[in-house]
């Protein structure tokens, strides 16, 4: 048998804020349809919260490696691939695969780079080269300037006028963007970023804010042809950062010329970077001189590419891997529910789909809540409806703000001075001063002039207040909750309005028959009879959605990335209902995280893209009859209400919640004793070891090693002790037992908690063992101990596994102790 | 406003809301799948006697913009949608008011997903109309209305009318002409005159232009009179001809062809075109109702240039004799993608040629 031919992907990463579950997902998809096609796929990363890294069925060869040029040099010795992929891994990728491009490895093994010429990588890596394409292509492009020094940035920046933005040439790890609107701040910006350089220059261009930002996703494959997958827009202007804007799928502002204008140019673009793949291009659009700029051009997967196969139901990665297995757009043939040429077919809407970015201020003291050029926001919510205002609405369900907490009723009591500064720099909680500025009269064109903020965006949220107030004046009418449901609005929002129980707005809903219809997120609009298995929901005529079976589990997904679990929580989700399809149950998922690897065919049979609130999640249990439901660890909100609700009539199944993800610090030396307890036996998981911190005082749990360093009789007495504190409890589970030593040798219990998702993560790639399997057999009652002690003996641990979490401080210019509430994300390595 | 309802004439009904015009109207239901350019798909005179749904849910959000009518009177008889913008930017005219000016019943808060499964899965077109109140008269005078097919006389022009410019003198015979037509023709600062569709080649050619375009319009091919199809054969002997539209089905059934009436209309941009000679792949604003049947292209006459890649239907059709072409499609967007629009260049290129070889 002749050998397979290899795949290497250059992986993410620890998550951060740049990006997070989208390209976990996108791997996904892009391994295993590799796989379909013949190829063998091997995943290089270092990010312990990696689905991919441990689902088989995606990547064959999974190596925990540091992401450097040399890890990948070793593997392409190692596997001899035929094909490496970048565009999985951010720009880091692109920027690792350029040195390893130069190395002159890839010529010499004939390796082809998947997805972008190698020009072009250069290219994408080096803002000079890539505005020298632009100019040659006549596309339209902001003034930009490389200088070495503050004298030259004066010059230009005196020359395009103030504001300019500020940026490194070739930055380091952390990424800088300033938008400076004067000599002094010009001085401050170009200093830092003449540091952050790796070759001590810095870009200065004009700035466009105030200017639309549109977002174009390009498909091009080896015989030239080109679709556009979506043009998105942007609520806020340029100015905020597109990753904290709130993006709108497809554009609702734009003439059809428009769009057609920046489809040209998005596809001119495309072709002459001889992409094969996707291609985000983004835009600055100014309606005054109805002209645009052409700001961004990323070649690779990011939360663009995802939000838009979520929501236009056209499996971009899946497309996309059968490209890189050297098939034609017109040739690929997708799953059954698809027809013939759906990957040739440019995906069209019936709906809105409503990206929100998710802020951590609550979790994080942060000082300038300002939204500005750097991203602040750590996660995302979908909303998808049929008409904006629902899909708006819908996004912001499950959002921690809710529309009458603290924040809300600060904005009240601010004055109107006061008010024109929030709407003038506005902050993540912009969508409640924009609704409290239309509460106080300001008319929709002030507000314009104000926020940059396109009229008719203002004009759908001045319908929601005038709905609001109907609502409050009409209590109890059926009719005006008829609309409201309508609208989007939900029941606890609607009894809080009219002061009553949200179980009486239900009561009210059954007695009219205000039910809730879901439909199909088809990529052609209803035009074939097409079939995704994704739904959402909206209050309308006919419903699309049939029971799934009678052998089903509804997992109720961990919503938007929040700091904490991030995505170790998506992580254990996955590879749960992973689990649940192997013992021959059908998964039904409901989540509203458009990043997120829960979301792939991979681990579940059908989708519900709704936010995460029990009288949506009651109308999905009363069409799927699922045997149990599965809810996941951020929803401890929802797990109370569920067992209020459905205790007696229904299977609960609850994952680790991260109530107990308490931070312990220790002066001491800090143990963790891991260990799953099946409710007889306890089977020890080995121990990991603290860290200890950069002030080399304390212990804390962030970072942390396997096995310890312990010896002799210290194992001993670590092991019985937790496993004794283990056995004293109840319910079976994964189990951590928190340790500190004292100066006498003596171990002391500080606390036992369910083992955290971050945990369970990286364990499950040190001990090479499936835990979250576990928990899912646990849950089934089709736990075996033997079958665990026998994969634990046969692959003895020789190797030391280091953890560490990364925070989102340096990128938040903010200081603050690392601790396990405020985890981003992490990394992991292997020393021998 | 109060609230509407949308009938078919399979007795089913769609709550809703009315806007734009409130008169009762009635019309073939069909769906358009465009994202964006609602104003320019609403004056398209293709829509002669048919009620557009749109499946883009939101309409009306950039108001009614003066430079992008496809029609001085639209021709569409209702407007269905999910969620209308209604609100008034001081700047331009809603799409609310537009309607109403222009008498066009527009109906809002529609299941248009519900509706558009309808269309799409009946035995052929389905007629519907707008009625304040869905009771047995309604259902009733739908069921005896019956629409003209006379529809290409209703939105052509009676008159010539001449739109000069100072390049290749071009006649484009109007069957129901949207203005992309004659702005791509702009461009390319081609000395226009429009003529009826009734006229006859004689009085075609007498004007000696370069070359002839035959509009798209609305309707069936097959109820224009026979006389247009001899107009058609006598003046692709003469001069280059592109034909779009209801004038690529009238080019091909003028050159042997037959044409038929498609179970479910398609209209929307979004389908894969290839054009055969290159191997490529093309986006256009399709609104087809009636397709040539692809065996019954005399191939010793005609070579099929570009086919749908989703139905197989023949989208585009060259003479092999007379320097001759046309296509299903509308290049020139408006709306739509601009990937097509070089067709008009190859017509200034042939009418380049004809010249050049009539001085030889």
């Amino acid at each position: 048998m002749t050998e397979k031919p290899k795949a290497l992907i250059i992986g993410a990463g620890s998550d951060n804020l740049q990006q997070g579950g989208e390209l976990d997902f996108a791997t996904l998809e892009i391994g295993a349809t590799l796989q379909h096609a013949g190829y063998e796929t091997i995943l290089v990363d270092d990010n312990p919260f990696s689905t991919a890294l441990d689902t088989s069925r995606a990547i064959n060869y999974p190596h925990v490696l540091p992401l450097t040029a040399k890890s990948i040099l070793d593997l392409i010795d190692q596997y001899h691939p035929t094909m490496i992929v970048p565009t999985l891994g951010g720009r880091r990728a692109f920027e690792l695969l350029q040195t390893v491009s130069e190395s002159g490895s890839l010529t010499e093994h004939d390796i082809k780079i998947a997805g972008v010429p190698e020009s072009t990588i250069r290219q994408v890596n080096n803002p000079v080269l890539l505005n020298q394409t632009l100019r040659r292509l006549k596309a339209p492009t902001k003034k930009i300037a490389t200088v070495a020094n503050y004298q030259d940035a004066l010059e230009v920046a005196r020359k395009v006028g103030f504001p300019v933005v500020v940026r490194p040439v070739l930055p380091r790890s952390l990424r800088m963007r300033r938008i400076v609107q004067d000599p002094d701040e010009l001085q401050q910006a170009v200093s830092r970023g003449i540091e952050l350089s790796r070759s001590g220059q810095v870009l200065v261009q004009q700035s466009l804010a105030g200017l639309k930002e549109i977002e174009a996703l390009v498909m091009r494959d080896a015989s030239g042809t080109m679709m556009l997958l979506g043009m998105l827009e942007d609520v806020d202007p340029i100015g905020i950062h597109a990753g904290d804007s709130i993006t709108v799928l497809p554009s609702q502002t734009l003439l059809d010329r428009q769009v057609q204008d920046m489809r040209n140019m998005a596809f001119a673009l495309t072709r002459k970077l001889r992409i094969v793949g996707i291609n985000h291009v983004q835009f600055a659009f100014d309606e005054q001189q109805d002209r645009y700029y052409v700001i961004k051009n990323s070649p690779y997967f990011d939360r663009i590419a995802t939000f838009t196969e979520i929501a236009t139901g056209y499996p971009i990665s899946r497309v996309v891997g059968h490209l890189y297995a050297g098939e034609l757009l017109r040739n690929i043939r997708l799953d059954h529910g698809l027809m013939k040429h759906t990957a040739v077919t440019e995906p069209v809407m019936d709906r809105t789909a409503v990206r929100l970015p998710v802020f951590p201020f609550e979790q994080l003291q942060i000082d300038n809540q300002k939204l500005g050029t750097q991203k602040k926001s750590v996660g995302s919510t979908i909303g998808i409806g049929r008409s904006l205002i629902e899909a708006l609405i819908k996004a912001v369900a499950d959002y921690q703000l809710g529309w009458h907490n603290g924040q809300v009723k600060l904005i009240q009591g601010i004055s109107d001075g006061q008010l024109d500064q929030l709407l003038i720099h506005p902050q993540g909680d912009r969508l409640y001063s924009l609704i409290e500025a239309i509460r106080r009269g300001y008319s929709e064109k002030e507000l314009t002039e104000l926020t940059k903020i396109d009229f008719y965006y203002l004009a759908q949220l001045k319908r929601l207040v005038a709905m609001q107030q109907e609502i409050q004046k009409l209590q109890k009418s059926p009719a005006v909750l008829k609309k409201a449901k309508y609208w989007g609005i939900g029941d606890s929002k609607v009894a809080e309005w009219w002061g009553v129980d949200d179980s009486q707005i239900a009561d009210l809903r059954q007695q009219h028959q205000i039910n809730r219809t879901f439909k199909e997120v088809d990529p052609s609009a209803g035009e074939f009879d097409q079939h995704t298995k994704s739904f959402y929901s909206t209050f309308e005529l006919t419903n699309e959605s049939l029971p799934e079976g009678d052998h089903s589990i509804l997992v109720i997904g961990s919503g938007p990335r929040r700091l904490g679990n991030g995505n170790a929580n998506d992580y254990v989700v996955a590879k749960v209902m992973d689990e649940l399809k192997i013992h021959g149950y059908r998964t039904i998922f409901v989540n509203d995280n458009p990043s997120s690897p829960t979301m792939s065919g991979l681990f579940t049979d059908k989708r519900y893209v709704e936010p995460l609130v029990i009288e949506t999640i009651a109308d999905i249990i009363r069409i799927e009859h699922p045997v149990a439901v599965l809810i996941s660890s951020n929803e401890s909100e929802l797990l109370e209400r569920f067992h209020n609700q459905y205790g007696d009539q229904l299977k609960l199944i609850s994952l680790p919640t991260d109530d107990q993800l308490e931070d312990v610090v220790s002066t001491e030396p800090l143990l963790e004793y891991n260990a799953l307890f099946d409710g007889q036996y306890v089977y020890p998981l080995g121990t990991t070891a603290a860290l200890q911190g950069d002030d080399e005082l304390s212990y804390r749990t962030v970072a942390k090693r396997y096995p310890t360093t312990l010896k002799g009789a210290a194992v001993k007495k670590v092991t019985d002790l937790g496993e004794q504190t283990v056995r004293g409890l109840t319910t079976p589970g994964l189990y951590q037992v928190l340790l500190s030593g004292d100066a006498l040798g003596d171990y002391h219990v500080e606390m036992t908690r369910p083992l955290p998702a971050t945990d369970i993560a990286f364990l499950s790639k040190v001990l090479q063992l499936d835990l979250p399997a576990v928990i899912a057999r646990l849950a089934i009652n089709k736990f075996s101990g033997k079958l665990l002690q026998e994969s634990m003996q046969n692959e003895p641990i020789s190797r030391t596994a280091l953890y560490r979490a990364i925070f989102p401080f340096n990128a938040l210019q903010i200081r603050e102790p690392p601790t396990a509430l405020k985890v981003m994300g992490a990394e992991m390595q292997f020393i021998e | 406003m109060a609230a509407r309802y949308l009938i078919l004439e399979d007795g089913s009904v769609y709550a809703g809301e009315g806007f734009g015009a409130p008169a009762v109207t009635f019309g073939e239901v069909v769906f358009n799948t465009s994202m964006a350019g609602y104003q320019e798909i609403i004056t398209n005179p293709i829509y002669d006697n048919e009620l557009i749904v749109f499946t883009q849910p939101n309409i009306g959000n950039v108001s009614i913009h003066r430079n992008i009518y496809e029609s001085i009177v639209p021709a569409a008889k209702g407007v269905i949608v999910r969620d209308l913008a209604a609100f008034d930017d001081h700047q331009r005219q809603s799409l609310a008011h537009y309607l109403e000016q222009m008498n066009i019943p527009g109906i809002k808060n529609v299941d248009t997903r519900a509706l558009v499964k309808k269309i799409r899965s009946a035995d052929g077109p389905i007629r519907g109309s707008i009625v304040p109140v869905p009771d047995d008269h309604a259902f009733d005078q739908l069921h005896a209305t019956v629409l003209t097919n006379q529809q290409v006389a209703q939105v052509a022009t009676p008159k010539p009318y001449p739109n000069p410019d100072v390049g290749k003198t071009v006649v484009v015979v109007d069957f129901g002409l949207k203005n992309g037509t004659l702005r791509e023709l702009s461009r390319r600062r081609c000395n226009v005159t429009v003529l009826p569709y009734t006229s006859t080649a004689e009085q075609i050619l007498r004007l000696d232009p370069d070359g002839v375009v035959f509009s798209s319009g609305p309707g069936d091919p097959r109820s224009l009179k026979k006389s247009v199809l001899a107009m058609i054969q006598e003046v692709e002997q003469h001069v280059p001809c592109l034909a779009i539209g209801l004038g690529h089905e009238l080019f091909a059934m003028a050159n042997g062809a037959n044409v038929t009436r498609l179970p479910v209309e398609h209209h929307g941009m979004n389908h894969p075109i290839k054009e055969i000679i290159t191997d490529q792949i093309v986006y256009a604003s399709q609104s087809v109702g009636y397709e040539v049947e692809r065996e019954s292209v005399d191939r010793s006459k005609l070579f099929v240039t570009y086919v749908d890649l989703l139905d197989n239907s023949v989208q585009g059709l060259r003479h092999r004799k007379y320097p001759a072409f046309s296509v299903q499609f509308f290049p020139g967007g408006a709306p739509g993608p601009d990937e097509t629009d070089p067709l008009f260049d190859e017509f200034m290129d042939l009418m380049d040629q004809q010249r050049g070889d009539q001085f030889d």
